[in-house]
């Protein structure tokens, strides 16, 4: 890879051992790749920031950047942390909680801006625009329905590329890199509920782990819809992006432009054997319902508030609905206190999915986001079943 | 002996370890335990060369391959048919030596019943048994 004479004073440790070990680590990965060059970013977005997820390791090497005076070149945001608040289930061990501050301090003391999955309601790119980021939602999100350019990175990777403002010319940097392999029509009947595309979501990306799919179908979905989509192909895809018919900037140019290797087409029938599998037996006690995977937008929150606004009275002891949003979310503390009263938290900058809840007692999650359902069995150690987002509020607000 | 074509995209010319296969791909975060290195339906990964049609999910995967590699427990080679910047960075601080599968997929699926014999990298040459 080609490197500027300032590119390859960072590497020889002239700006001291953070930026040359992030010089080493993106070169390397840019040769691997076959990058010829570095290019500026304007924004990276870290992941990897739940104690449950990166543990001790990850830790001491954040650690080891912070302490090594590390900053952040461009604007930065990061991912949510595990839920460190006090809630009716309890609370998470003393030393989990202290490791997991040392992780947002030292993030905050390198200059990230935010702790939220959705990054683009923090920051929203611009079409064209180049970015570090590491959440696979985000990527998609950004690829697929901005028409801006990111690799799907690895966590410390992003973090990495965040402290040179850099990242190497390769992927779906290059026009060549987002082209797509495989169409997937999708039939559905009248309107889709986010529940469904989070089903279609996890369905497509096992048709095409590894390759970017076209997806028709889905044209008069909305950007939170599919967003729901994405979050959850990006469960099992490895995939930056997808191309959606009419969706995506420049999607016909992209189509025109590939070579298809395979086509599938689903239907929403398809998916019944699926929901048959998530039918879990409902235990007694220890149930959270949790909507916010990823973040909630500002307009999904608005709305939600609206209708637990007219609520009155609820019995709290019937579990909780946790609410995700970015940490970047004000509300004021009479709204809170109400939703207190009624068993409703939001967890601002938090994630339950990379949270061992199991830890405080719960045993069941109630969500409506495939990404939580794929992920929550194994990293929150909870059983998890999807519904439809009214069913969920109806069932909570029952009690 | 058997022989296989592989692609060196990281890490060691020659790599010496027990062969590990996982037929499906899966990913770091979530289906590998950090403590004992074991992966549902392959056992140990641990200082293994480890063979998997690609690595899936998460792009906090890097983490726990650094953590493995801080326990002594990470695979010593990782030969894959996908390759992807989050995997590659996962190897480059984990330091762990990565390959692409360069022989056919008749090949690749012919890999799981060797499964458990010393497999050796010698440049672009995956040698088994």
């Amino acid at each position: 890879m080609y490197l500027t004479r300032e590119e390859e004073a960072i590497l020889n440790g002239e700006l001291g051992y953070p930026y040359a070990l992030a010089m080493k680590v993106i070169t390397t990965v840019g040769d691997s790749l076959g990058a010829e060059r570095l290019i500026p970013v304007v924004h990276a977005h870290v992941s990897g920031i739940s104690y449950f997820n990166i543990g001790d390791a990850g830790l001491e090497f954040i650690e080891s950047l912070a302490t090594s005076n590390a900053r952040f070149q461009v604007f930065t945001t990061a991912n949510p942390y595990a839920v460190i608040i006090d809630s009716s289930y309890g609370s998470l061990p003393e030393d989990v909680r202290s490791k997991q501050l040392k992780i947002i301090n030292y993030l905050r003391g390198m200059g990230a801006r935010a702790f939220t999955c959705a990054p683009y309601y923090v920051r929203r790119p611009s079409y064209g625009e180049h970015l570090a980021w590491a959440e696979s939602n985000a990527v998609l999100f950004a690829n697929s329905l901005i028409g801006a350019w990111s690799n799907r990175e690895g966590g410390p990777l992003a973090l990495l590329e965040g402290l040179l403002g850099k990242t190497y010319a390769a992927g779906v940097h290059l026009r060549e890199g987002r082209s797509p392999k495989c169409v997937t029509s999708i039939k559905t009947e009248g309107s889709v509920s986010f529940f469904h595309l989070s089903l279609i979501g996890l369905k497509i990306g096992e048709l095409c782990p590894d390759s970017i799919p076209f997806v028709e179908g889905l044209e008069g979905v909305s950007e939170e819809g599919i967003r729901a989509f994405l979050a959850s192909f990006g469960s099992t895809s490895n995939a930056p992006m997808v191309v959606f018919n009419k969706l995506t900037p420049d999607s016909q140019e992209l189509l025109e432009n590939s070579d298809i290797e395979e086509r599938f087409s689903i239907s929403l029938g398809d998916l019944r054997e699926v929901l048959l599998d998530f039918k879990e037996a409902r235990e007694s006690g220890g149930i959270l319902y949790f909507i916010g995977c990823p973040h909630l937008s500002p307009g999904e929150f608005a709305h939600l508030l609206g209708r637990l606004r007219s609520v009155g009275k609820r019995d709290s002891s019937m579990g909780e609905l946790w609410l995700g949003v970015s940490d970047t979310v004000s509300l004021d503390e009479e709204i809170t206190n109400y939703l207190g009263r009624i068993g409703v938290r939001v967890v601002k900058g938090m994630c339950p999915v990379t949270t061992k809840l199991s830890l405080v007692g719960i045993k069941y999650v109630v969500t409506d986001s495939g990404k939580a359902l794929h992920y929550m069995p194994k990293l929150a150690g909870v059983k998890v079943v999807i519904k439809d987002r009214e069913e969920i509020l109806r069932e909570f607000l029952r009690g | 002996m058997k022989t296989y074509e592989v692609l060196r995209i990281y890490g060691f010319e020659n790599v010496c370890g027990e062969l590990k296969v996982s037929t499906h791909p899966f990913s770091f975060l979530g289906d590998v335990v950090v403590e004992n290195a074991e992966v549902k339906g392959v056992g140990s990964i641990a200082r293994s060369v480890l063979v998997v049609p690609a690595l899936v999910g998460s792009t906090v995967g890097p983490y726990v391959l650094y953590a493995l590699s801080r326990r002594g427990l990470a695979p010593k080679a990782l030969v894959t048919k996908s390759v992807d910047p989050t995997l590659v960075a996962g190897c480059v601080l984990a330091g762990v030596s990565l390959y692409k599968f360069v022989s056919s997929a008749a090949d690749f699926n012919e890999l799981k019943t060797l499964e458990g014999l010393n497999a050796c990298i010698e440049g672009n040459i995956l040698k088994i048994g």
